[in-house]
């Protein structure tokens, strides 16, 4: 049967250096969503010009 | 107010389990720390040892902006995570047979939803996966072994923990 490794010494999360590192991140989640609506709004836009092309 | 509503039977679900770890999971950590890292640290101290695949870590970091967010994103990662399933041969192997599994509803599966279904295939016994995602993982082919609710100010988010039949 396949099995997984063991580990040993399962690491708390620090939750003070945790919530510190999250809050930049989610800050960066933030503007990956603001670019990922600007491109999707561009590629709607496009989305016929393929057939146009071929 | 954030509440996770955890049900009974997860710590006896969970121990000395690996749980695949879903890319939203690290999305929602981002998002409400306070909330999850009790959470996280409450499987560890029940003896689950948190995992996920690359293809994850590939979903969480893509997308940053410069090299210190990116930094930024891996130390969150890394913090979460015990460990790393590797992608070995076999478990491409389970992929191609899982997409025979889904038929026409794989069609709209992401990759990374394959591999994860192919790891928990290859280990049925020890291996479990928390995801949001839960239209995903039908239960023809995955058992859901239990149910955790976060309660939000205005909404209710389930998250599955599946394993494989």
């Amino acid at each position: 049967m396949d099995k997984l490794p063991t580990v040993k010494q399962r690491k708390l999360i620090n939750k003070k250096e945790f919530i510190r590192l999250a809050e930049k991140v989610k800050k960066t989640l933030e503007m990956e969503r603001d670019y990922l609506i600007k491109t999707k709004n561009d590629r709607d836009n496009n989305s016929t010009q393929s057939y146009f092309c071929s | 107010m954030i509440e996770i509503i955890i049900p009974h039977n997860l710590t006896s679900a969970v121990r000395n389990k690996h749980i695949l770890l879903d890319t939203n999971v690290f999305i929602d950590c981002s998002l409400n720390p306070q909330v999850f890292i009790n959470f996280l640290n409450n499987l560890k101290e029940n003896q689950a040892t948190l995992t996920t695949i690359d293809l994850v870590k590939i979903e969480f970091l893509k997308g940053a902006p410069e090299l210190n967010k990116f930094d930024e994103k891996e130390r969150l990662f890394n913090s979460i995570t015990d460990h790393i399933i590797p992608i070995t041969a076999d478990i491409t192997k389970n992929v191609y047979s899982l997409i025979n599994k889904y038929k026409i509803n794989g069609a709209a599966l992401s990759v990374t939803d394959l591999y994860l279904g192919a790891c928990l295939s290859k280990f049925k016994n020890s291996l479990l996966l928390l995801t949001k995602d839960t239209t995903d993982f039908p239960q023809n082919i995955f058992n859901i072994k239990s149910i955790i609710n976060i309660a939000y100010p205005r909404a209710i988010q389930s998250y599955g923990i599946y394993q494989s039949l």
